[in-house]
């Protein structure tokens, strides 16, 4: 089902499918595509967003004495070149947080981010900061970013971090394409059955995405009236909004 | 005159003046224990005497004796005994462990009075009590530290932390006497644990100390002594038994007209008339709960129904801030309040002296349970002890006097020590560690000697070791990690961060994230779940340490609230834990007294069969709508399968406890699951456990039998831990404790992370992490009770199974479809799962149109 809001159209790829070329006539292409693995495509421009890698955060954890084994990282870097590969990707926009701490970015960390970018180097790399990704102070130039950007406006996309909180601060007329809050949604059915997990969340002018690191945490969302939801997996996205609001 | 001591500072050091000092002089003292007794007025019991004979020839050893019969005396005359003998010299000589940090302060009020009394000459040297706790302020803790004090009074937490700091080889080297309070209430918990190796140590910073335990009536007294002294010292340490008659009277409050469906909390309250009516009767009364809202619902309830007793009733738990729990316990010692509305905050401690009777809110769920908190009756010598246990519904009566038939025949239950709980060893690796560091063969020796790892084998320690030092035994799983590291053949901490971190998070009790609520205009009121308060709205009312508030704000730290007015209905905080399942003992009781009833139930006039107890009469029409809709539970297993419209129910009645049914009800889920990809809801009490489903469930006894099979029982229980929450669940305490998260209030926010998030990345990337492996071992034998859950397994192999069709849900199923603590197992995909709710929904969606 597509979704429609400010002209942008929204849709969920059919799991286990090759959805990227799944246009067709009677189906156009919609302006966002919502990925199994916790990200989303522009077709038209062939941009691959993510959003709250939180690469290192393991690392910040055993610096502090905390015996967190490595593996997330290599991973979710290793589904990044996956999508990249399977989607044909031109551009991937890193919607903020990147790396979650100064203490976890360790040469390793930075090696390997490194040997992602030279995976996909005919891809462009644009990283549009994140509250985390200013504490890590400044990045080394080996890791290839084409850009660094505190937000970017490509019409009718502003992209950018933290979403604003009012609908009126958010960007004039552009629709906003977030990450940071790592939105989860419950489930509850009338049999006593729950399921609770990552999600896209949408309000009218807003599209936020769920955290795509595998070490990192989530944020209930409580539903409001025009919000909708996906539940987004590493095997699939489902739309659950009717579910949701059935729910509430 | 006797010296002044500073009653006015309960809380800080208090000094015994030197011997040579002027307040001295004109006092005498007297001299020794039984001088003191008899200044008082009382003799010694033969058990005192035994104890500090025992004591002052340096043997160690456990005094078992009733709540209020002297414990505390006999163990600090016997400590003081054993200083004279040894002679004047300074520094810290006693170590007084106390469960609670909140009994810190009576304890060391106790431990103060014969000491002012006592003549220098009996008892040369100075003598001084401090306390020290988790709550002790930092300047405290370095006038401490640079002046120790000849007894020191602190909890298992702060022990470990003291073992902790550069210092503590000097100062325990002069230990002499550890006292371990109510030893009872440690033994079976991961504090116990932790005190398990916490004396250890000490028994190799001070050789010569010998250490006493005190302790409730406990089964297993011999288990209580080994893991006391170690399993090395069992032998020829001495068990002291104290034989004082107490006299109790039990009963329970039934009310007048029985309701036919026991909904839980229904009655309770019903029962309040009854309840005023006697603490009216008497003139100072305890009112147990067995949960905190239930004690802030009763102290509401008691206070609007009498609102002249305000000023003389007060609400004690554990949650309340410390100066409302102060001024209570102050409160009863001085006789001023009418009645105190208390959890398990009140069950410990030193004497309150005249209270007259004690309610029991709900089942006891223990005899042990019951014993203590009666015993806090009627102290006086001679007195009767009285308790009235007050059912929360109908099926509690039964509840009630299977317990009070167990007290007549004498059984208690026991309280296993746990063993083998390597977060435990890998914190306390870092915990020596940090404090001059140890060599690898002598610290595992000096573990080795404690019940808790006596067996510990190579792979386990060689674990514990690779944990503290490399994260974990694959190196390229854990670069840049250290928590200690070896310098010539010793471990230390591998930094001064590391030991900061390491002292912040010692302490075992896995505890939520608290916040704590505050009044606007100023003053605190006491903590409360994160959870609970992250639900709220501001203008939001609930109830909290008796009082009904509005919230104004919360940040997230702290909840900022005003008074509310108006009489709208309020919140009640839910806190977790505090949940007691029925013990074995009285799950068998509660059967036994079922099985009788049974043969007695078909003649019409039951209700005159002379002898029934007045309890099992009350809910006679009860038991006969059970026995008419379904049957009685006898020597069958009954279950019995109900439609509603929410879908299928079965309910199945072993009676073996709330935590085997839980373990019962996941396995039997499983095990239907594995024949059809499928999820299933389960809710389990004391009585039985109940499976909801969207199929009907099985009609033939062969199928309920396979399923219900004891083949392959550990294999299917590991299995089924996958399929359900409840190893992830587990794994928070675990997590803390072996500082994989940090508990209690929130610290830096770069190193926050859930304990099922860091689950599933070990269960990715370190499957063979051995904290996984304890996690569903503790789950196997704590949640479920494995070994009680193959008896209850084996037992219905031999039983002959009733399948009852029912209608609706009958009394004795009721309650169970009532729990609130629900759990469910899954054996299909998320999207096949996210489909069948859809489904369900527009099912229900299209009902209700219709």
């Amino acid at each position: 089902m597509t979704t429609e809001a400010m002209g942008v159209r929204i849709a969920c790829a059919q799991s286990g499918g090759a959805p990227h070329r799944a246009a067709t006539v009677d189906t156009p292409l919609p302006d966002i595509l919502l990925l199994p693995g916790r990200a989303a495509l522009l077709p038209a421009s062939r941009t691959l967003l993510v959003a709250d890698l939180h690469l290192g955060k393991a690392a910040t954890f055993r610096r502090a004495g905390i015996p967190v084994p490595e593996g997330s990282a290599q991973r979710d870097l290793a589904r990044v070149a996956e999508l990249v590969r399977g989607y044909e990707v031109r551009r991937l926009i890193v919607l903020g947080d990147l790396f979650h701490a100064k203490s976890g970015c360790t040469p390793q960390v930075f090696a390997e981010f490194a040997s992602l970018r030279s995976q996909i180097a005919t891809t462009a790399v644009v990283l549009v900061m994140g509250n985390h990704d200013h504490a890590v102070g400044r990045l080394p130039d080996s890791l290839g970013l084409d850009a660094c950007v505190p937000c970017l406006d490509e019409p009718p996309f502003h992209f950018v971090h933290e979403p604003a909180t009012g609908v009126e601060s958010s960007a004039r007329d552009l629709f906003t394409v977030a990450g940071h809050l790592h939105p989860t949604i419950a489930l509850r059915s009338p049999s006593g059955d729950r399921l609770a997990d990552r999600c896209f969340v949408a309000e009218p002018t807003v599209l936020v995405l769920p955290a795509f690191g595998s070490f990192t945490g989530g944020h209930r969302i409580e539903p409001k009236e025009e919000m909708r939801f996906w539940i987004a997996r590493d095997d699939g996205v489902a739309d659950v909004t009717r579910l949701v609001r059935a729910t509430g | 005159m006797t010296p002044r001591l500073a009653r006015s500072q309960p809380r800080s050091t208090v000094r015994r003046p030197a011997v040579s000092g002027s307040a001295r002089t004109g006092c005498r003292g007297v001299n020794g224990p039984a001088a003191w007794l008899a200044s008082r007025g009382w003799k010694p019991f033969p058990f005192q005497r035994e104890v500090w004979r025992l004591m002052g020839g340096g043997t160690s050893g456990l005094l078992h004796a009733p709540t209020g019969t002297g414990k505390t005396l006999a163990a600090w005359l016997g400590a003081l005994g054993r200083a004279r003998s040894l002679g004047s010299r300074t520094g810290l000589r006693v170590v007084w462990l106390t469960p609670l940090k909140a009994l810190a302060a009576d304890t060391v009020r106790a431990l103060e009075e014969p000491l002012a009394a006592l003549s220098p000459g009996w008892l040369p040297g100075q003598w001084d009590v401090a306390v020290r706790t988790g709550d002790t302020s930092a300047a405290d803790r370095r006038r401490l530290r640079g002046r120790p004090p000849a007894a020191l009074v602190t909890t298992p937490e702060t022990l470990s932390i003291m073992l902790s700091l550069d210092d503590a080889h000097e100062a325990f080297a002069g230990l002499e006497t550890i006292i371990v309070d109510e030893w009872h209430e440690l033994l079976s918990t991961k504090r116990g644990v932790q005190t398990e190796l916490a004396l250890a140590r000490l028994r190799t910073l001070a050789p010569n100390v010998i250490t006493w335990g005190l302790s409730a009536t406990l089964a297993n007294l011999d288990e209580a002594v080994a893991a006391l002294v170690g399993p090395s010292r069992a032998a020829s340490a001495e068990l002291v038994q104290a034989k004082v008659p107490r006299r109790l009277a039990i009963e329970t409050l039934i009310p007048k007209p029985m309701e036919r469906f026991p909904w839980a909390g229904h009655m309770g309250m019903r029962l309040l008339p009854q309840v005023i009516e006697q603490i009216e009767a008497a003139s100072t009364s305890l009112v147990f709960t067995n949960t905190r809202s239930q004690a802030e619902r009763w102290f509401e309830a008691i206070g609007t129904a009498r609102p002249d007793w305000k000023p003389v009733i007060a609400l004690h738990h554990g949650s309340v801030d410390r100066e409302q729990r102060a001024a209570a316990e102050d409160g009863l010692r001085r006789g001023r309040l009418k009645c105190v509305v208390a959890t398990s905050s009140l069950d410990l401690g030193v004497d309150f002296g005249p209270v007259d009777q004690v309610f029991q809110i709900g089942s006891p769920k223990g005899i042990a349970r019951l014993l203590q908190r009666a015993g806090r009756s009627g102290h006086a010598p001679g007195a009767t002890g009285r308790l009235v246990c007050v059912p929360t519904h109908a099926l509690e009566l039964i509840e009630c006097a299977a317990a009070r038939q167990s007290v007549i025949a004498g059984v208690v239950e026991a309280r296993r020590p746990l063993t083998g709980a390597l977060d435990c060893l890998a914190q306390h690796l870092v915990t020596v560690a940090c404090s001059g560091g140890f060599r690898a063969d002598e610290l595992r020796a000096e573990v080795s000697d404690t019940l808790a790892f006596a067996g510990l084998d190579d792979v386990s320690w060689r674990w514990a070791m690779d944990f503290a030092a490399r994260g974990g035994p694959a190196l390229a799983a854990y670069p840049n990690f250290a928590r200690i590291t070896e310098r010539f053949g010793r471990w230390y901490v591998a930094s001064r961060a590391i030991a900061r971190l390491h002292r912040m998070a010692i302490g075992t009790i896995a505890s939520d994230a608290t916040v704590e609520v505050k009044w606007l205009r100023g003053g605190r009121l006491g903590t409360v779940e994160e959870s609970f308060m992250s639900r709220l709205n501001p203008g939001d009312r609930f109830l909290f340490a008796g009082r009904p508030l509005t919230l104004f704000q919360f940040d997230g730290l702290t909840a900022w609230v005003k008074r509310a007015r108006g009489g709208a209905t309020l919140q009640v905080p839910r806190w977790n834990g505090g949940r007691m399942p029925l013990s074995t003992l009285l799950s068998k009781a509660v059967l036994d007294l079922m099985q009788s009833v049974a043969g007695r139930l078909t003649p019409p006039r039951a209700k005159a069969a002379p002898g029934m107890l007045p309890e099992v009469r009350a809910v006679l029409p009860l038991l006969q709508t059970q026995a008419r809709w379904s049957r009685l539970p006898d020597e069958c297993l009954l279950i019995e399968r109900v439609q509603c419209r929410d879908g299928h129910h079965a309910f199945l009645f072993p009676f073996a406890g709330r935590l085997v049914h839980e373990g019962l009800a996941a396995l039997v889920a499983w095990r239907m699951a594995q024949r059809k990809p499928s999820t299933f809801t389960m809710a389990a009490t004391d009585w039985g456990f109940e499976l909801a489903g969207r199929e009907p469930f099985f009609t033939q006894e062969l199928e309920w039998r396979q399923v219900l099979s004891p083949a392959n029982l550990l294999e299917d229980l590991l299995a089924c831990l996958n399929g359900t929450e409840m190893a992830r669940r587990h794994f928070r305490e675990i997590a803390r404790v072996a500082g994989l998260v940090a508990g209690g209030r929130r610290t830096n926010r770069q190193t926050q992370s859930s304990a099922g998030l860091i689950f599933d990345v070990l269960s990715e990337h370190d499957a063979d992490n051995m904290l996984l492996a304890q996690t569903r071992r503790e789950v196997l034998e704590q949640q479920f009770e494995f070994g009680r859950l193959r008896a209850a397994v084996e037992a219905i192999a031999d039983q002959e199974i009733r399948i009852v069709e029912t209608h609706r849900l009958s009394p004795l199923a009721f309650p169970i479809w009532a729990e609130q603590v629900q759990s469910r197992l899954t054996t299909q995909g998320w999207l096949e799962r996210i489909t069948e709710m859809a489904r369900e929904l527009e099912q229900a969606a299209g009902a209700t149109q219709a």
